[in-house]
């Protein structure tokens, strides 16, 4: 039974007591009359669930109030939990599968409104000799409100089967189509709704995805891809500020990340003066946005924390998150401020104009973007490998630091630039450098917590916010990231041959080594 | 996946209105709950309104002739599915006993069902055999109601005898009081006697009530029909302390 092809459009013309008159007529229906139900769809940001071919709804009903995880396309109910509102967070509902399964999609992302329709269904039900279901079919009348004016959507059959009893539904579902002759829904009750918001689901993506041509002008392209970029930060500005969850401010700096790594790594498509101010802004929109997704990460990660904690310590760490959470309430305040400023409005409004203007008319502005990509990447492969290679087990931890740093970028130009490549071949290669990568960011990671944490208990401390539980608690756990610090550093030399083994070599030379 | 089956050597205990009402109040939070009707009886599949008829009966099931999955039928609840039962199910312990290994034939059996399911409930059938044995083995939780009489404890402690001479440790027996009659002193009593001698006894007791009986006319769970009623607050605080006691809260 094709999943998509369980729903039938009702033409307006076609009342829906007919329809029904004419089921009641053909089938022993029982009729459990109309249910009135206002359904919130709730999603991501990012659209997490959508892009799963799932939905999420807070379902009211006179019968109670429920949250329900469906199908997209066939509205098939795929778990659902009683007498619950939505909560901001999946994470702040009871514990149980339904939680499990929510957090694992949506992670730390706030469920927001998506839409909201109130509808009423005729509930009927297709019963066998026992009086017991074996299919059940609603003509619903749905409406929609919210940001535009009530209105409704078009009227719909649904067909839902009941696992076991096939045959009953596939004749309530030919007799939809061929004695009722409706048709099947092109698109779901859910993006009728977001079609007629005019929201466009799915269209928020925080990776670089621009198209490049390599015959394109490297300014052009270059152009192209750091609009993109600027989308990135506006779209997460709103977000970041009323602080709806951490990854709007965290897509934000990495927008940023990668417009300071362009305008670094592309020299002389731009004119240096130009571009000069802007590298110094954005260094600036760098630091500002700092501290709050440091504490972010703490605050993430207390769960992790508590875990690496023997079980008699942890209740010793409370005071820590209340700690954190404080310092970072004042940090957003001050974030907010910043956000609200008019040097950071300018910084994007100039950054816009800059973009749309016309060409600069540097030294490498005109040549196509293949030829100047593939020096710059190959460039910066180069210093990867040269950095990756110097580092033996007594190198300083600032040698790796530095490979970090560089190995991000790397990263950064790989993926604004992946268009000109054969995806079979750039993928991979993107993937190797992202896992040399995690094993520098482990050893970063670890070593700036250990620090931060030491720190906090200092501060703590002095304002006599810790006892001596506390301060012990802390000081296990900078002892426990001391040693998960060590053990990525042993991890390194295995991550880097890896990464420098004669596959990944000879896929770098032949895609970016300039001729 | 977690396995609990409700088991009693005794009769009329009550094990097949716990498998429905727990896994419908399972189904309620979000779980995705399967009942495997056991007894050949075929009360957990009335209660569903189905008829106890499984194609090909226990042979091609324990076989493997016929997959689980392909047996499963779905209920008035969503999320909560049913295995029915057969009345061949009174030969599954003759067709179990010629297999070497019988428990892992039912864990094979229910392997495939491990992604699907978070919960799978065991109503089994009032005998000792290899069949229970078996549930015993596959099972997290042996989920043990116990009408608070003489009879009803000597049944007790004979499985708990059983258990200890097959040597079967991986399972969580969970006795708890149902049916209990406040107006009987003797049932008074024993429900205050009982979990001093055995500590591991679930706290909450179901009572005997006429909701309970009505499930046999509504075909249903207590909590659907009957939300506010004695019966469905008491099953819900049995759900509760069974999920703290496996941790699942």
């Amino acid at each position: 039974m094709s999943k998509n092809n369980l729903q039938f459009v009702i033409p307006a013309r076609r009342p829906v007591d007919a329809l029904k008159g004419r089921l009641v007529r053909s089938f022993p229906l029982a009729d459990d009359g109309q249910l009135f139900r206002r359904r919130h769809f709730f999603d991501t940001f990012d659209w997490r669930l959508y892009r799963k071919g799932l939905t999420l709804e807070e379902e009211q009903t006179d019968r109670g109030h429920r949250l329900v995880l469906r199908n997209l396309d066939d509205s098939t109910v795929l778990r659902w939990v009683d007498g619950v509102e939505m909560p901001r967070f999946a994470r702040d509902l009871r514990r149980g599968p339904f939680r499990e399964r929510l957090v694992e999609m949506t992670a730390m992302r706030a469920l927001l409104p998506v839409a909201e329709i109130r509808s009423h269904a005729y509930q009927l039900r297709l019963r066998d000799a026992e009086e017991k279901t074996v299919a059940r079919i609603e003509l619903e009348l749905a409406t929609l409100n919210g940001e535009v004016q009530a209105r409704r959507l078009p009227k719909r059959l649904r067909v839902l089967p009941v696992r076991g009893h096939p045959g009953p539904a596939r004749k309530l579902l030919r007799f939809a189509s061929k004695q009722l002759e409706l048709k099947p829904v092109r698109r779901s009750l859910l993006d009728e709704a977001l079609a007629a918001y005019g929201r466009k689901p799915r269209s928020y993506n925080n990776k670089p995805r621009v198209r490049l041509s390599g015959k394109e002008p490297a300014e052009k392209a270059l152009r192209k891809i750091l609009r993109q970029q600027l989308g990135i930060i506006e779209t997460n500005v709103t977000g970041a500020r009323q602080y709806i969850d951490t990854e709007y401010l965290h897509d934000l700096r990495v927008a940023v990340r990668r417009t300071r790594t362009l305008l670094g790594r592309f020299k002389r498509v731009f004119t240096r003066d130009q571009v000069l101010p802007f590298k110094r802004e954005f260094a600036w929109l760098g630091e500002i946005t700092g501290p709050c997704r440091d504490l972010d990460v703490h605050l993430l990660g207390f769960e992790g924390y508590l875990a690496n904690l023997e079980p008699d310590l942890r209740p010793a760490l409370a005071p820590v998150r209340q700690f954190l959470v404080h310092r970072h309430a004042k940090e957003q305040r001050r974030l907010a401020a910043w956000l609200d400023s008019p040097r950071f409005r300018s910084l994007l409004a100039n950054w816009r104009r800059f973009l749309d203007a016309p060409r600069t008319g540097a030294r490498d502005s005109e040549r196509p973007i293949r030829a100047v990509a593939a020096e710059r990447i190959w460039r910066q492969y180069r210093k990867v490998t040269r950095l990756g290679g110097a580092i033996s087990a007594e190198s300083a931890a600032a040698k790796l630091h530095r490979l970090r740093i560089e190995c991000k970028k790397l990263r950064y130009l790989l993926e604004s630039c992946r268009s000109l490549y054969p995806k079979k071949r750039v993928t991979p290669f993107i993937a190797a450098v992202k896992r040399l990568q995690e094993n520098l960011g482990d050893f970063h990671d670890f070593h700036v917590q250990a620090v931060a944490l030491r720190n906090i208990g200092r501060q703590m401390e002095e304002e006599k916010l810790a006892g001596r539980d506390t301060l012990g608690a802390i000081e296990a756990l900078a002892q426990k990231l001391d040693k998960m610090q060590t053990r990525s550093r042993r991890e390194f030399q295995g991550a880097f041959e890896v990464f420098d083994r004669p596959r990944n070599r000879r896929n770098a030379r032949q895609l970016f080594r300039p001729a | 996946m977690r396995i609990l089956a409700t088991y009693n050597l005794k009769g009329g205990v009550g094990k097949t209105a716990t498998a429905v009402n727990l896994a419908w109040l399972a189904a309620s939070e979000g779980a995705r709950v399967l009942v495997w009707d056991m007894d050949p009886q075929g009360a957990a599949s009335f209660y569903f309104r189905t008829r106890p008829k499984v194609k090909g009966g226990s042979k091609a099931l324990l076989r493997g002739k016929r997959p689980l999955e392909d047996v499963v039928i779905g209920t008035e609840y969503d999320n909560l599915d049913l295995l029915p039962a057969d009345f061949s199910y009174r030969h599954m312990d003759s067709h179990l006993e010629d297999e070497k290994k019988p428990a892992r034939v039912i864990l094979r059996m229910l392997r495939p069902l491990s992604e699907e399911y978070d919960f799978v409930f065991l109503d089994c059938a009032p005998s000792i055999s290899v069949v229970s044995e078996s549930v015993f083995k596959v099972s997290d939780a042996l989920l043990v109601p116990l009408i608070p009489t003489t009879l009803s404890l000597r049944t007790f402690y004979q499985i708990i005898e059983f258990i200890e001479k097959k040597g079967i440790t991986g399972v969580r027996m969970l006795p708890f009081f149902s049916m209990v009659d406040r107006r009987k002193r003797l049932h008074n009593e024993i429900v205050l006697e009982l979990p001093m001698k055995w500590p591991h006894m679930l706290l909450t007791c179901v009572p005997y009530a006429s909701d309970i009986e009505k499930m046999g006319v509504n075909r249903g769970a207590v909590g659907d029909f009957a939300r506010s009623s004695l019966s469905a607050r008491a099953y819900r605080d049995l759900w509760e302390e069974i999920k703290g006691r496996l941790d699942l809260t």
